[in-house]
């Protein structure tokens, strides 16, 4: 065996957790456009690209976090109660640890864990109608392959991954270098296809033999000469719709974008129908990790909140989301409002183009008077990650059911138009202004109870 | 019954009837309606009598959730084998005890950036990862345990060994290590020219003269006033690259030097080199507690054969100490192993400057 082989010191550096650590992924890449892409370097990642680090209690006071040495205490201990960093590199020409804070995803996941959601595939939500899509959990044992997975064999099955590459997303550059790859295993292929032409055609000889009821065992497996091989060969050439499901099949390629509408009437080459577990995957590329990209593990929704004093519940606890970009005109078109609900911008669902009635103020415009900025309730419906790494969240505005047994209401703008209690009159109690404000309303309530008593006990007695 | 129903059914419309509609109370209220409020809160109500059996029920309560903590406390699986960072001071390990595990669990394997490396210490590094150099574990293991036999030997001849750390968070570790050893330690700087011109700074130093059990004899602190000032027998260096000047120094005069050798690090700086980490406190705590250990081992061998009737090294003559005749009838002198004190554990201590602290016993 390999490992028995290896030095007793290199055993037990690959099992060491600090080579245990995976390699870092690479940085989302902008986006193709010749159009200026206005972003901050600073900003949060869309998703994780090194892995986060924490160390027990005890050693964090020492300021050993199992690295080169240790890191100070100003940048992680002292600034925060749970610090949790990501290492940039070990050591530096500098004799420098480069670490920085991974808080920023680290409270991502939190929150998001905290929103009790499961993942479902991606699927397009389609705004004209507002219905949201089903749920379909990527842990289904149909949906849930690789392309070496046994799963695959079944009827039906889909797979998140496939071994040849994304032809849609390559460059050019890419691309030639995978050409050459396939011209080097062209042997191979065409080995692998005359297999096909065999069990092809045996299956065609079965069933004719099927059909005029001949003896099947005495069927014996049919010989293909190198001329009909070459003629086959030469038949898929000249036919693009045949030889694209062929390609497809032998290179295992994932299928690519719908075919344009103008394209449809010309020849093409044909994709197989599409084994992708998600169609979306087809538009935007094969996923980069697994569907759930480890976010959460739980298959279904179908869970109960329970309320102690109401009892089970439709829906969970609203969340809050802070409006981060109101609807509106926004660099020249119509947008819908963008929420943050739990560090993930998430498109306001229920907006409509028109002006609302009862929306939570500063969804249609921006308001700078709300105190703490404009924020409103919502029940997080569904989640998922698309083939890029990002977390897309789909959320309704919370429906005044789910809101009432929390007791959490909107922020409502004083209107100039509206009238306080106190003000309209049937409310005979002048708030006194000057008094300090006792802490519990209920101690108010009860000792304003006792003061009439003791008053009215008074009057009797004076009386 | 009939009176109950009355009741309920009067009662109602008298509820009924007391209520006033809201555009009546409008009409009224010309002036503010305002509540009287109590001013005169009823005086503070008497201070009850002390609850002495509330007290005492707490009290009773406290005790009884302590001793089921305590019951509790004995339940449950026992951690074993944990690392806890105190034990590093409290309980260094010994030389026997180096395993590749503890080496890697402190962290020695991690030596600098790649271009950083000096080329001298190839032989020490296992590889390359994530743009750092790999110190070899089981070469970190033998050369430490060649070095911490170093040091049990230079204890069981009773010489003086100096532990160095100058970095920051060395010192708890290079103080524990000297107490273990019965060494000397430096923790904040070494003063230069210390060896090399030892009688100016160090000159006006105490020394102290001991006999075969590291008894002192007071009575010889006169004859060694005019004494050079003495020199460690071997140096522990925790961070060569911030001594060089005591290495150099060492050098000169010709006392042999342990250090931990990190990959940017010049190896022939030291006699005997210790390729490791140096900049992780826990492998530096780990070095320097096992050459403590080793030192610990030494001393404790000298002290057995000092009480068994051997001197484990060359007794000074009686011309060098210039003992009169009287002194050394001196019954406590008489008793000891030896009839000639041996000088030895001479305080390297500036008193002006605090970092360097002596080690009395």
């Amino acid at each position: 065996m390999a490992s028995a082989r290896i030095s007793p010191t290199a055993n037990l550096l690959r099992k060491s957790r600090l080579f245990a650590l995976p390699q870092a992924l690479k940085t989302p890449q902008d986006p193709p456009t010749s159009r200026h892409v206005f972003e901050s370097k600073t900003a949060t990642l869309p998703h994780p690209v090194r892995a986060s680090i924490v160390t027990p209690k005890s050693s964090l006071a020492r300021g050993d976090w199992g690295l080169k040495r240790p890191l100070p205490a100003k940048s992680t201990s002292s600034r925060s109660s749970r610090p949790v960093v990501r290492i940039n590199a070990l050591d530096t020409f500098e004799h420098v640890t480069d670490f920085e804070s991974a808080a920023d995803h680290t409270t991502t996941l939190e929150k998001f864990q905290e929103l009790h959601m499961p993942l479902s595939l991606p699927s397009k939500v389609n705004y004209a109608t507002s219905i949201v899509p089903r749920h379909q959990s990527p842990f289904e044992s149909h949906v849930d392959n690789t392309n070496t997975s046994k799963g695959l064999e079944e009827a039906g099955a889909k797979q998140f991954r496939h071994s040849g590459p994304w032809l849609a997303g390559q460059t050019q550059a890419e691309f030639q270098s995978y050409l050459k790859q396939v011209t080097k295993k062209k042997p191979e292929l065409l080995q692998k296809l005359r297999e096909r032409f065999v069990a092809k055609r045996n299956a065609e000889r079965r069933k004719q033999a099927q059909d005029n009821g001949e003896d099947l065992g005495a069927l014996g497996s049919v010989e293909i000469t190198e001329e009909e091989f070459q003629a086959y060969l030469k038949s898929l050439r000249a036919d693009p719709f045949s030889l694209g499901p062929v390609v497809f099949e032998l290179l295992d390629l994932p299928s690519p974008p719908a075919v344009p509408s103008d394209r449809i009437g010309h020849k093409y080459y044909q994709s197989p129908g599409t084994r992708l577990s998600s169609a979306e995957y087809a538009v935007s590329g094969p996923p980069k990790t697994h569907p759930s990209a480890g976010l959460s593990y739980t298959r279904s929704h179908a869970l109960i909140y329970n309320h102690p004093k109401f009892g089970p519940q439709a829906y969970q606890r609203p969340v809050e989301a802070r409006i981060l970009r109101p609807k509106g005109r926004f660099k020249g078109r119509t947008s819908k409002a963008i929420a943050g609900v739990g560090g993930i911008a998430v498109e306001d669902l229920n907006a409509m183009t028109f002006v609302e009635q009862g929306s939570p103020p500063g969804l249609a415009y921006f308001d700078a008077s709300i105190p703490g900025g404009a924020k409103y309730w919502v029940t997080p419906i569904r989640a998922s990650v698309d083939s890029e790494g990002r977390i897309g969240l789909a959320s309704y505005r919370a429906s005044a059911t789910a809101k009432a047994p929390y007791s959490i209401e909107d922020y409502k703008k004083p209107s100039l138009t509206s009238i306080t209690d106190v003000a309209r009159g049937d409310q005979r109690f002048v708030p006194r202004l000057d008094r300090t404000r006792s802490r519990g309303g209920q101690s108010v309530e009860s000792r304003g109870t006792e003061d009439i008593a003791k008053s009215l006990m008074k009057t009797l007695g004076s009386s | 019954m009939i009176v109950r129903q009355l009741c309920a059914r009067q009662s109602r419309q008298l509820l009924a009837v007391n209520r006033q509609t809201r555009t009546l109370t409008r009409f009224y209220s010309t002036e503010t309606t305002v509540q009287t409020p109590v001013t005169a809160r009823p005086a503070t109500e008497p201070p009850r009598a002390a609850p002495i059996s509330v007290r005492r029920d707490a009290k009773e309560a406290w005790k009884k959730r302590e001793a089921q903590k305590q019951k509790f406390h004995q339940l449950g699986s026992e951690v074993a084998d944990s690392y806890q960072p105190e034990e590093l001071i409290r309980n260094p390990p010994k030389p026997s005890d180096i395993t590749l595990e503890l080496l890697l669990a402190s962290q020695t394997h991690l030596g600098h950036s790649t271009s950083r490396w000096n080329p001298q210490n190839s032989r020490y590094i296992f590889g390359i990862r994530e743009g750092v150099h790999i110190i070899s574990l089981d070469v970190t293991a033998a050369y430490l345990r060649r070095a911490a036999k170093v040091v049990e030997e230079v204890a069981a001849r009773g010489g003086l060994i100096l532990f160095v750390g100058t970095r920051k968070g060395h010192k708890r570790y290079v103080v524990r290590a000297a107490e273990l050893a019965k060494g000397y330690h430096i923790f904040e700087r070494w003063i230069p020219g210390s060896l090399t011109n030892g009688h100016q700074i160090l000159g006006h130093c105490e020394t102290k003269v001991v006999n075969g059990m590291d008894q002192e004899i007071p009575d010889l602190k006169e004859t060694q006033s005019e004494r050079s000032a003495l020199k460690p027998d071997l140096v522990v260096c925790m961070n060569p690259l911030e001594n060089v000047v005591l290495l150099h120094e060492c050098g000169l005069n010709n006392v042999p030097t342990i250090g931990v050798i990190d990959t940017d690090a010049d190896a022939t700086r030291v006699t005997y080199p210790i390729p490791s980490n140096d900049d992780s406190l826990r492998s530096v705590g780990v070095i320097a507690g096992v050459l403590g250990r080793a030192g610990e081992a030494g001393q404790l061998r000298r002290m057995e054969a000092a009480r068994s009737g051997h001197l484990t090294y060359p007794a000074l003559n009686p011309e060098d100490l210039k003992i009169e005749k009287n002194v050394s009838d001196d019954p406590k002198i008489a008793n000891t192993v030896s009839e000639e004190p041996k000088i030895a554990n001479a305080v390297l201590e500036e008193p002006k400057v605090a970092s360097t602290v002596s080690d009395e016993k």
